[in-house]
């Protein structure tokens, strides 16, 4: 098998089948990547209604989710909001690693992988965790984690262990064997009073911090993997082991990772979208204020402008921050709030299959069409014309704003399509923002620049 | 019936899908096949158990050699990294996993432990073959970026930050 940069050998296979697909499975990863805005409750119910299917009634999921929350021991904070673990009042750090779990615990996985989930946590959070993790385990399910530094009482919770030294097994099977498999190589080698998985992961780590510790640490861990190794051939020597056999006949069949028709993609996110927004200090509140503010401090800068001719620069310049001065600000806004949680969220879920892109982008629009895209330049516009005195047809200039609040919104989601970091696409937006603001005939007549770089007219989205 | 060996294509229309309570919908062009383990039994209790067996897996991955780097051991005669297959057009390949067996029963909680850089994770991929992937179904965070101390003795993963 041959991956665009990777090369598999060898098999793996999930009841006999070499398709991931075949059974249902669930992938935790490190980060919680959670709307800090809904309660723990909304979010699995949200969640729910993205991965079950549309013919389940509301009281079936929230039954779930109810089963759920107990199950995981969410019970105590499922009215609280999840939080990002900066602001008071959120979740803590374990129970927002629970959310993730119970996220995924929605498609009821037969296998459960976990990247470090205790990663961050409290010695009793993360106990916690991995007893959560084991209860799970009980039920029937193939739980597997990697982990950096459980604690020794985490360590014994684990049915299993697999101990990998640079890509090599060093160890693999059950963790009641283990230790009495390294005291056989290595006599006498933990010494009382530490922690086992400790001096398991000393054992088989490779000093790299000078060449001759790395060629003598390798040459102790090579006796090690040799072992093991030899050990591996009588375990697993057989292609077809019993274990492999004993469930082929299962009865299932294929379930795919499943995604809900579009206009339920469209119907639940867009009523996710629109509380966040409420919530949210970074939605309605903060651009209706933005936009509040900028109208006045602009108003009461060409407050009445005079009908002279001296009035006609003054005009000329507040007619450019009507179309500009809103919609350069708010591209940096909306950049800022796409690349805090909402696109990290889009991508976990369309790497999940749950959502589309296409459903995304038009929930995302209608849910801000009701909340901001004319409201806030309404509120802008109306200020903004008032202090300053414009004559002409308010009609007109309202149009202009809503356009070219449009036009940056939808620039910024293109700015972050292509680069998901805020800084990145930040510089991205501002470049072409800036070069259409040039080209946009308020600086220079558009007739009077060069022939070569006329047509830069046209890219831009404000043209005098 | 899912019977081993039996491509995917094949089992679908297997499924009876009006018993297992499934939908069918048109998205963008793709059909989308959903079949509801929940509809009997909106309870997550009823798990359908699955073992894994991996055996004998071994993940090789491309490195991009940065510029320099290649160029630098191209006059110095430097050895670029301890990576199998040599160097070729700046692309090597770095074994992440050798040759690894292991199973992971149902009903177990297994834990998979290592220093860092010892292939615990982030074997991150393309979602095409996420299929294929054992223990580590990819990740989404770039590759680490372990360099040691020893000049050039260690391969640079090329980062990528969109999916």
């Amino acid at each position: 098998m041959r991956g665009p940069n990777l090369t598999i050998a060898g098999s793996t296979r999930y009841n006999g089948s070499s398709d991931l697909l075949t059974v249902t499975s669930a992938y935790v990863t490190q980060t919680d990547v959670l709307l800090p805005s809904l309660t723990v409750r909304e979010t699995l119910l949200y969640a729910a209604s993205l991965r079950l299917p549309p013919s389940t009634t509301s009281q079936q999921r929230s039954q779930l989710v109810e089963e759920i929350i107990l199950e995981l021991g969410l019970k105590e904070c499922a009215g609280t909001r999840v939080g990002d673990g900066f602001k008071k009042g959120g979740c803590s750090g374990g129970e927002r690693r629970r959310v993730s779990i119970g996220v995924q615990m929605l498609g009821n996985p037969s296998i459960l992988f976990l990247d470090e989930p205790t990663t961050g946590l409290d010695a009793t959070s993360a106990f916690h965790l991995v007893k959560t993790l084991k209860h799970l385990a009980n039920t029937g399910r193939a739980v597997i984690t990697t982990i950096h530094q459980p604690r020794s009482d985490i360590f014994f919770l684990f049915d299993r262990l697999t101990l990998l030294s640079r890509g090599d097994v060093a160890y693999t099977g059950a963790t009641s064997g283990c230790l009495s498999w390294f005291d056989g190589l290595l006599p006498g080698g933990l010494r009382p009073h530490v922690n086992p998985a400790d001096y398991l992961i000393d054992i088989v780590a490779v000093d790299n911090r000078t060449k001759e510790a790395e060629d003598e640490s390798q040459l102790k861990v090579n006796r090690l993997l040799v072992a093991w190794s030899e050990e591996s051939k009588s375990h697993f020597g057989r292609e077809d082991t019993t274990l492999e056999k004993s469930r082929v006949t299962s009865e299932r069949t294929k379930r795919t990772k499943q995604s809900a028709p579009f206009l339920r993609q469209v119907q639940v996110l867009t009523s996710r979208t629109l509380l966040t927004t409420i919530r949210d200090p970074f939605g309605l509140v903060g651009s209706w204020s933005q936009a509040i503010f900028m109208g006045l401090i602009f108003g009461l800068m060409f407050y009445r402008i005079p009908n002279n001719l001296a009035g006609v620069r003054s005009t000329q310049a507040a007619i450019y921050l009507l179309v500009f001065g809103h919609s350069y600000l708010f591209i940096l806004f909306e950049i800022y709030r796409l690349t805090r949680v909402d696109i990290k969220l889009f991508d976990r879920e369309r790497g999940e299959n749950l959502v589309t892109s296409a459903a995304w982008i038009v929930s995302r629009r209608i849910a801000h069409g009701i909340l901001e895209d004319f409201i806030v330049p309404f509120l802008f516009c109306f200020i903004f014309s008032y202090l300053a005195g414009f004559r002409g047809n308010i009609g007109i200039f309202l149009a202009t704003t809503v356009l070219g609040h449009y036009a940056v919104v939808t620039f910024a989601l293109l700015c972050v399509a292509f680069l998901r970091n805020f800084s990145l696409a930040s510089v991205m937006a501002n470049l072409f923002a800036t070069v259409q603001a040039y080209a946009s005939g308020f600086f220079v007549q558009a007739s009077s620049i060069p022939i070569y770089v006329q047509w830069m007219k046209y890219v831009s989205y404000l043209v005098s | 019936m899912a019977v081993p060996g039996t491509t995917v294509g094949e089992r679908i229309e297997k499924v009876d899908l009006r018993e297992e309570g499934s939908f069918s919908h048109e998205v963008a062009g793709m059909e989308w096949h959903i079949l509801d383990d929940h509809q009997q039994n909106l309870s997550f209790s009823d798990v359908h158990p699955v073992d894994i067996a991996v055996r004998n897996l071994g993940v090789e991955v491309d490195v991009a050699t940065p510029f320099a780097d290649a160029l630098k051991a191209k006059f110095t005669r430097l050895k670029v990294g301890d990576v199998e297959g040599g160097e070729k057009g700046g692309v090597q390949r770095k074994k992440i996993l050798k040759d690894v067996s292991a199973d992971f029963p149902a009903g177990t909680l297994t834990a998979i432990i290592g220093g860092s850089g010892s292939g615990k994770v982030r074997v991150r991929s393309a979602r095409e073959i996420r299929s294929h992937i054992l223990l580590f179904p990819p990740t989404d965070d770039p590759p680490q970026c372990s360099r040691s101390s020893h000049a050039g003795t260690k391969p640079y993963h090329r980062r990528k930050h969109t999916i």
